[in-house]
């Protein structure tokens, strides 16, 4: 036992996850000697199969059975995803967020695969969506059907169903009230719950932003007065604000008032941007410091950015930011 | 690690959440945490960026060093700059490895786009990661 501690301490394994490996149901079976010669068996055949050592690591620490695997069976399964249509590099990456996946029935993932096709999926769709989140591979159809049921009762059709989980497959394995929890969030942010419909069957991965990250960014946009925007343009919160920011402020100091009809000048290309107005990212940023114009605004702690009118820029009415109660719907533009 | 988090503006409301999307990041060692961060603050991320990164991409915090090394590796080869707002914009990048982010420029190289404008869409519409 002690040589085996020491060889798995030499790996670069700690010692709570050595403990963890001798004490696991599946290893702690085997002897220490026939258990150590599996580990530098599999690790090896691991290493063969292009894992690096941190994954194996990451592996075992979370599967130590995968210790117990015969590298056969683990080179068959790995035959039989390729045959169902994944690449070798994807199926080295879903098992290494999902280690499970070596164990996994290839019949049962082709049969929920089957399922979810008569659903409205494509066999390209599942690939994709599973290889983004393998976690949906040990999902029993019941939960996912079910997940599509919670979600037509908050007023998707099946349509966006589909299209929300096609691009953002993770939204499968996220509870319900989660996602109510975020719907909820993004109507204390000042849209109706319809509008934030709209704004996540555009953009699904709303879903997976942070409150802290969503306030914001939809707080910046509001302060320009692009509140609107952001329902029919959702895509746009994936521009940095740093940059929005800095664009604002250099069509700002032109005399030129960024709004909801011409707001597509803040997200150019930076190609075309450049030559149009010939200034490079670099200067913009530099010029343009968002972190300067936050320095200026009073700030109670990080990730809570309350709002001042300042004198030469146009900026709304304080929103109300006290955790629990509905913002006022006042995002009033300056009249320019 | 929920020190960490809070410390960087994160609430407990948003560390449940990433629990949820990513149970394995309770087991994470404070080393490994800070190591993450630190490879964001080396692409030059504040703190806002920072902290809207990892609250909103919990498994960000589950891939191996090497994984994200070579994605930022291959990234800045190809010719992306400024990766902080890339991921700021777009945290879901970091899940990407590196072979995919090639392999599909090299699919658009091969429809006849030249490589800069591909890495120009590409960073002026992050969402385009979203296809990968």
């Amino acid at each position: 036992m002690e040589e085996l501690k020491e060889s798995l301490k030499k790996m670069g394994y700690t010692d709570k996850q050595i403990e963890k490996i001798v004490n696991n149901h599946s290893t702690g079976k085997m002897k220490p000697e026939t258990l150590l010669a599996k580990i530098k068996e599999n690790y090896n055949f691991l290493i063969s199969l292009g894992y690096k050592k941190e994954d194996i690591i990451k592996m075992t620490k979370h599967l130590p059975a995968i210790y117990v695997y015969t590298t056969e069976n683990m080179e068959q399964k790995i035959s039989e995803l390729e045959k169902y249509g994944y690449a070798r590099e994807d199926i080295i990456k879903m098992t290494k967020r999902l280690p499970e996946l070596f164990s996994y029935n290839i019949d049962s993932i082709k049969q929920k695969s089957e399922e979810l096709e008569k659903i409205g999926y494509s066999k390209e769709d599942i690939i994709k969506m599973t290889k983004n989140s393998p976690a949906i591979c040990g999902l029993a159809l019941e939960n996912i059907k079910q997940k599509m049921e919670d979600m037509k009762a908050l007023g998707y059709s099946i349509e966006d169903i589909i299209k929300i989980t096609r691009e953002s497959p993770s939204v499968y394995c996220v509870n319900i009230e989660t996602m109510k929890q975020k719907i909820e969030e993004i109507i204390k942010l000042g849209y109706s719950k319809e509008e934030v419909i709209v704004m996540t069957r555009h953009l699904p991965t709303i879903f997976g932003y942070s409150t802290e990250n969503l306030k914001q960014k939809i707080q910046f946009y509001n302060s320009i007065g692009l509140h609107s925007v952001l329902i029919i343009d959702p895509n746009k919160l994936m521009q940095s604000v740093e940059l929005s920011y800095a664009r604002y402020m250099f069509f700002k100091d032109r005399g030129i008032d960024i709004d909801t009809q011409n707001y597509s000048r803040i997200f150019k290309g930076q190609k075309v941007f450049e030559s149009q107005y010939g200034v490079t990212k670099e200067e913009l940023l530099e010029k343009y410091d968002y972190k300067e114009y936050l320095k200026k605004k009073s700030t109670k702690e990080l990730g809570k950015e309350t709002i001042d009118e300042q004198k030469d820029t146009s900026y709304i009415n304080k929103i109300e930011e006290v955790v629990g109660e509905q913002s006022d719907k006042e995002y009033l533009l300056d009249d320019k | 690690m929920e020190k960490i988090l809070k410390d960087l503006g994160i609430s407990d409301s948003t560390i449940n959440q990433m629990v949820e999307i990513c149970p394995n990041i309770v087991e994470l060692d404070e080393s490994e945490l800070l190591r993450k961060i630190e490879i964001l603050k080396n692409n030059k991320c504040d703190d806002i960026q920072i902290r809207n990164i990892i609250s909103s991409n919990a498994e960000y915090l589950d891939r191996s060093v090497s994984d994200i090394d070579n994605l930022i590796n291959t990234m800045e080869e190809l010719g992306f700059d400024n990766l902080n707002l890339l991921f700021d914009g777009n945290p879901y990048i970091l899940n990407l490895d590196d072979f995919e982010v090639k392999n599909y420029i090299d699919e658009r190289e091969q429809n006849g786009e030249e490589l800069e404008d591909i890495v120009d869409d590409m960073s002026s519409n992050p969402y385009i990661f979203e296809e990968i």
